[in-house]
């Protein structure tokens, strides 16, 4: 077959080898799309950032059952489902077919980045349908109010009530939903190289874990309780400089994907 | 040209090396059976021809080429059955055919694929993950002769088969073999295995091969010995022998013997008679791969 | 042909094969000239290597027992020639030497010995004329 062929039938064969790894993106989309969309009015955007930090370890888990399987396999405390993810992404699958071992990686990042997008395109079509934003700040909160209407694209102040101002931008949601999908593929485009680079170094597995998980939880923690505004910061700063922003991510995808490929292809010697 | 060819390969885990220096040739046309105590490291040289692993040190050749490089049209050439099953349990059989097959081109042998499921009475519509263990392991085993692969490696192949089973994928591995210029590399522990198909055997310990050879070569050469009417006294050692047990009147040692010759001198040498008896593969094993006290 | 193959014991199944072979041969059970299965047939019905067969041919071969004709097969020798006396005793030997072995290890006497040996004799020499 020639690498063409060998990318489609692969690219194929990953899409259908296990419906449990779909559930990875659908955890992705579902939490973004419930606390983004339903609620019709915010106190702050942290709890919507904290919710995207949460969702990093989806595209980590994703990446790891994609690029490095092997690291579940042959794991304890790995549930059958997990196993059976690993087996059929492996390499020692995937690697001893006759399949050349650069459309083995093209054609498992192009998956990974495809089940990714998929929820994040998602996200940005719900706001599209509803695309104001309004924020109910407390009137005495008077350092939150400043901040949020200078900062919401043409944002409006109205009174609420005796204690509370509403901040409405027409056009908030779905510049929230952008950003948010930004930072989003930023670290989609880092966890192929990180995972890869992890599942090559030769420590024993208890090491993996512990990077693996601390990191994880880790990221959590700092996420949730030390950033303070910093993440709405970071959103806002994003959908300022949309192209700037946009042309970042670009060289982040490439120089992820470029780490990624050398890391699978290894040929030093 | 040789199938196989390992030279001073090392590779290591992070911790001490688990081969090294290793060494080993396989040509074209040969079943080599590849011995080893469990944790010997036969894995890993079979997962870095198989171009899993990368060695660090060394070289790796199969058929001229590093199988870490290898590509699509390399790689049709080699089937492959790994030690733990990996493929993938949720598809159905008849799905893990249709991805796999049209990959190997023309190389693929549909007919012998299907009559070999019927032979082990593998049903294709089902899931993998629907079959006993036994079953799953004779499924990867038709994945990997179907293509009519130029190089078959088989690690641990009679895992979980039972004796009819193992006896079918042993035919399998000798019908590939006579259709010419074919090589079959494989390590097992069920060592009647080797002794009924194998020409050429390896045993590894210590991270490289204490042994390699032709198996009947092996086996006419190392014989339990019998030393005993001792004119003097019992001598404390023999040197060479890789088991030696005494009794107050006789010794028996596990003895490489060159020629028949070999048998005289020591009956001359130590003042003794002499008696010897052929040593099972097994018995073999065992006293090639004691750990060094 | 019917082989009784031990891949199990300590001998190579090649020389299991040759002696089989060989005593069928010497022994008049294949007759001269017989055509043997090829290659690759014993080595289906025996169910081992195909370079096992190929070289117990090669070993009956050299030993004069079997003729290789270019594009038609294997076949036992037109003229068989038989053991010299050597031979023969180099044959004998090893089992000889067990039978010494065991009847001095038994206690047995060396005229006791002769004696049933002659008497093993004289049976089979009785068997081969009915």
């Amino acid at each position: 077959m020639k690498p063409n062929d060998q990318f489609f039938h692969l690219f194929g064969y990953l899409c259908k080898a296990s419906w449990w790894i779909w559930m990875m993106p659908l955890a992705f989309a579902l939490q973004p799309a419930v606390s983004l969309m339903l609620d019709s009015s915010f106190s702050s955007l942290n709890l919507q950032s904290t919710g995207l930090g949460m969702l990093c370890m989806m595209p980590m888990m994703l990446a790891t059952m994609v690029f490095a399987p092997e690291i579940f396999s042959g794991m304890n405390y790995t549930t059958p489902q997990t196993q059976q993810i690993a087996a059929a992404y492996s390499n020692d699958f995937l690697l001893t077919r006759p399949l050349d071992k650069p459309v083995v990686f093209s054609a498992r990042y192009a998956f990974y980045f495809c089940a990714l997008s998929l929820p994040l395109l998602i996200l940005l079509t719900l706001a599209f349908t509803k695309p104001g934003l309004t924020m109910d700040v407390p009137v005495k909160n008077i350092e939150s109010v400043t901040f949020y209407s200078s900062h919401l694209p043409d944002a409006e102040v109205t009174n609420k009530s005796e204690h509370t101002v509403a901040i409405h931008s027409p056009k908030g949601r779905v510049l929230l939903a952008l950003s948010m999908a930004l930072v989003s593929l930023a670290f989609i485009s880092f966890w192929p190289p990180f995972v890869m680079w992890l599942s090559r170094q030769r420590f024993h597995k208890w090491i993996f874990w512990i990077v693996f998980m601390g990191g994880l939880l880790g990221l959590q923690m700092l996420l949730i309780f030390r950033w303070g505004r910093f993440l709405e910061e970071v959103l806002f700063l994003i959908q300022g400089h949309l192209v700037v922003s946009c042309m970042i991510l670009g060289v982040l995808v490439f120089l992820g994907f470029r780490a990624a490929r050398r890391a699978m292809l290894d040929v030093s010697k | 040209m040789k199938a196989i060819e390992i030279t001073a390969m090392g590779r290591s885990y992070g911790g001490p090396p688990v081969i090294n220096n290793l060494n080993l040739k396989v040509p074209v046309g040969h079943i080599y059976g590849f011995l080893g105590r469990n944790g010997s490291g036969k894995t890993t040289v079979i997962k870095t021809l198989a171009g899993l692993l990368k060695s660090d040190s060394g070289t790796v050749q199969v058929f001229g080429k590093d199988p870490w490089f290898a590509g699509a049209l390399e790689k049709q050439r080699i089937g492959y059955l790994s030690e733990t099953q990996i493929l993938p349990p949720m598809l159905r059989l008849r799905s893990i055919i249709r991805f796999s097959a049209p990959l190997y081109g023309e190389r693929w042998d549909n007919d012998l694929c299907r009559s070999l499921l019927g032979k082990f009475g593998i049903d294709p519509t089902r899931r993998l993950s629907q079959l006993s263990l036994g079953q799953q392991r004779l499924f990867g085993f038709v994945m990997a002769v179907a293509p009519r692969p130029d190089l078959l490696i088989l690690d641990e192949p009679a895992a979980n088969l039972d004796v009819a089973a193992r006896r079918e994928f042993l035919e399998e591995i000798l019908d590939l073999i006579r259709l010419g210029e074919k090589t079959v590399f494989f390590s097992t522990h069920v060592l009647t295995d080797i002794e009924r198909v194998a020409d050429s055997v390896g045993i590894l310990a210590g991270g490289a091969l204490v042994s390699e050879g032709s198996l009947d070569d092996l086996k006419d050469q190392y014989r339990r010995v019998r030393l005993y009417n001792f004119a003097g006294s019992l001598p404390k050692e023999i040197p060479g022998a890789l088991c030696l047990r005494t009794s107050d009147r006789e010794l028996v040692a596990v003895l490489r013997l060159e020629d028949s010759q070999s048998l005289r001198n020591l009956a001359t040498r130590y003042s003794c008679q002499t008696e010897e008896s052929p040593l099972p593969l097994e018995d073999l094993f065992i006293e090639l791969t004691r750990p060094i006290q | 042909m019917l082989l009784h193959l031990n891949p199990s014991n300590g001998v190579p199944i090649y020389r299991q094969m040759l002696n089989q072979l060989r005593e069928r041969i010497l022994g008049g059970q294949l007759p001269l000239g017989e055509k043997l299965p090829s290659v690759r047939d014993l080595s289906i019905t025996a169910g081992v290597n195909p370079l096992t067969v190929a070289k117990v041919y090669q070993f009956l071969e050299r030993e004069g027992l079997v003729e290789t004709r270019r594009g038609t097969g294997t076949f036992v020798a037109s003229q068989v020639k038989t053991f010299t006396a050597s031979e023969r005793r180099q044959q004998l030997e090893p089992l000889i030497r067990q039978l010494v072995a065991e009847a001095t290890h038994l206690g047995v006497s060396s005229e006791q010995t002769l004696q049933w040996v002659e008497e093993e004799l004289s049976k089979s020499q009785k068997r081969n004329n009915t």
